[in-house]
């Protein structure tokens, strides 16, 4: 790979594609902030559920600058005629929203999050708002791999084509 | 739609197990991060610590549920496919992360209520995070690397669970034990066989083998999957001719067959790809029934096999070399059948 930062942000020394396995994080961070801000406004937890839902989607905003860069690198090597590429680009406008609606939610949260035992409705409606776009664009972004094949079998193409031969196989072109 | 296939996310057209995963592996990082906190700040922070015993809590009960459907896709991995031992390392780690974190949970509680085991806390979240962390790299690369679960959702039947491996073996008389004629192998000595000819394997009987089911057979080192399609049995190469995908676990559609991997689709009756990245076509083989048995033509393997085994007795184990076009002309030689046992 000529370039070493796409090289790097598509996890060949990694051995696995870098964005599937770092968006764990943001998902993640995101998911439990909502799950957090029901159980507060519950009554549940207190004050800690507060501060540690909004840390989460700090956490999560923070990710994202590794996130959001190897989700690009991942877009740019799929063809453009390919159905994945539109969806790729679904997944990406997706993500711009949900992004956008979390750092709404954590500016209007920042203020009580040290205080308060409920969060505020209208973070959380924001935060809510933002994981059904984030359930949405994750489900796209689980099709690029699971229906798509996107990055399956990239690293792996020289072992099977080795058990591909041994198996009497006709053969890819060698790349 | 049966509980494994919904457990499998066949009905949503996305694997659960995967997806539920993130629930837990950002949720208990999140968590080892509070613990950090609350372990070096001066002061006694309760906050973190409660938002750790949430967090940990939270992502502990998904780890749960993605156990179970884990589990339940581990039962879907052939038996002899290279994925399966990397799937058993992945389980050996993410079974003790999880019970750890659930400990972790409960040290937390302790931990609430006043007890100082912080630094035990923390040890239990790091020690069960690195696991966690091995552990999803090994399942990343079952995914990534050998394509469990990639396309399985387009397939309304069961993955081949095995390789049909020494076809002939089940039709082998054990000793002295009498066999209906209806059972009997086709071999160049049975009924109506002959004309198959010595290149003819019987592979499977015919009724396992139902419209649109495939089959993941290997004979004489060749790699083959059956398919019913349109009422025709079809051989071809097991492999897609793009990455190498597994075709026994691909997708039928009339007389096409499709790779779960890449998408790509080759007609059955020919080889030639119809659809998607793969411009290869694949090998087809010959097939027949005869007696109720499917039989595959690997041309020209009877011959080498006599070969090898005129040439250095063991060679039945060597797969012999591509024949590709060095069939023609080579006289046919008898294959051992079980008329030659007593």
């Amino acid at each position: 790979m000529a370039n070493p930062l796409k090289s790097f942000l598509l996890g060949k020394w990694l051995g696995h594609p870098l964005h599937p396995a770092i968006v764990h994080v943001p998902i993640a961070m995101w998911v439990g902030a909502l799950i957090l801000d029901i159980l507060s406004l519950c009554g549940v937890g207190g004050n800690a559920l507060v501060r540690t839902a909004c840390i989460a989607i700090l956490a999560g905003l923070a990710s994202t600058l590794l996130v959001v860069p190897a989700g690009i690198a991942e877009w740019t090597q799929i063809k453009r005629d390919k159905p994945a590429w539109t969806l790729a680009l679904w997944h990406m406008v997706m993500n711009v929203c949900v992004v956008m609606l979390l750092i709404v939610s954590v500016i209007l949260r920042l203020g009580s999050a040290w205080d308060a035992t409920q969060v505020p409705m209208i973070p959380f409606t924001l935060n809510l708002l933002g994981n059904i776009v984030l359930l949405a664009s994750g489900y796209v972004g689980g099709r690029m791999v699971y229906d798509q094949g996107i990055a399956v079998a990239r690293m792996s193409k020289k072992r099977y084509r080795t058990i591909a031969a041994a198996g009497h196989a006709n053969l890819p072109p060698p790349s | 739609m049966s509980v494994r296939t919904t457990l499998e996310g066949r009905p949503f057209g996305h694997p659960l197990h995967p997806l539920l995963s993130h629930v837990p592996l950002g949720l208990w990082l999140l968590g080892l991060g509070l613990d950090v906190t609350a372990v070096a700040s001066t002061d006694r922070v309760d906050w973190a610590i409660r938002g750790a015993y949430y967090v940990l809590l939270i992502g502990s009960a998904v780890a749960i549920i993605t156990l179970i459907t884990g589990i339940n896709d581990f039962l879907d991995i052939r038996e002899d496919h290279p994925a399966q031992r990397s799937a058993l390392f992945h389980m050996a780690l993410m079974i003790p992360a999880t019970l750890l974190f659930i400990f972790d949970v409960v040290v937390h509680y302790g931990w609430l209520q006043g007890r100082d085991i912080g630094a035990f806390a923390l040890a239990l979240s790091s020690a069960g995070y690195v696991l966690a962390l091995i552990g999803g790299y090994l399942g990343g690369l079952l995914v990534y690397d050998h394509g469990i679960a990639v396309g399985r959702h387009r397939r309304l039947r069961k993955l081949p669970q095995n390789t049909i491996h020494e076809p002939r073996a089940q039709f082998l008389p054990e000793a002295g034990a009498e066999i209906p004629a209806a059972q009997l192998p086709v071999t160049p000595a049975a009924p109506g066989a002959a004309a198959l000819g010595p290149d003819f394997y019987p592979v499977v009987p015919e009724s396992a083998l139902p419209e649109g089911a495939t089959l993941r057979v290997e004979v004489e080192g060749y790699v083959l999957v059956l398919v019913r399609a349109q009422g025709r049995i079809f051989a071809v190469q097991e492999f897609c001719t793009h990455r190498c995908g597994p075709l026994s676990e691909g997708t039928v559609h009339g007389i096409n067959i499709q790779c779960p991997w890449h998408n790509s689709c080759f007609d059955l009756s020919t080889g030639e790809p119809t659809h998607g990245p793969a411009k290869v076509p694949l090998k087809t083989f010959e097939t027949a029934v005869r007696n109720g048995i499917i039989q595959v033509r690997i041309a020209g393997a009877a011959a080498e096999r006599a070969e090898a085994e005129r040439a250095g007795g063991a060679g039945r184990r060597n797969p012999p070399e591509p024949v590709r076009g060095r069939e023609e002309g080579r006289p046919e030689q008898p294959r051992r059948t079980t008329s030659d046992k007593p």
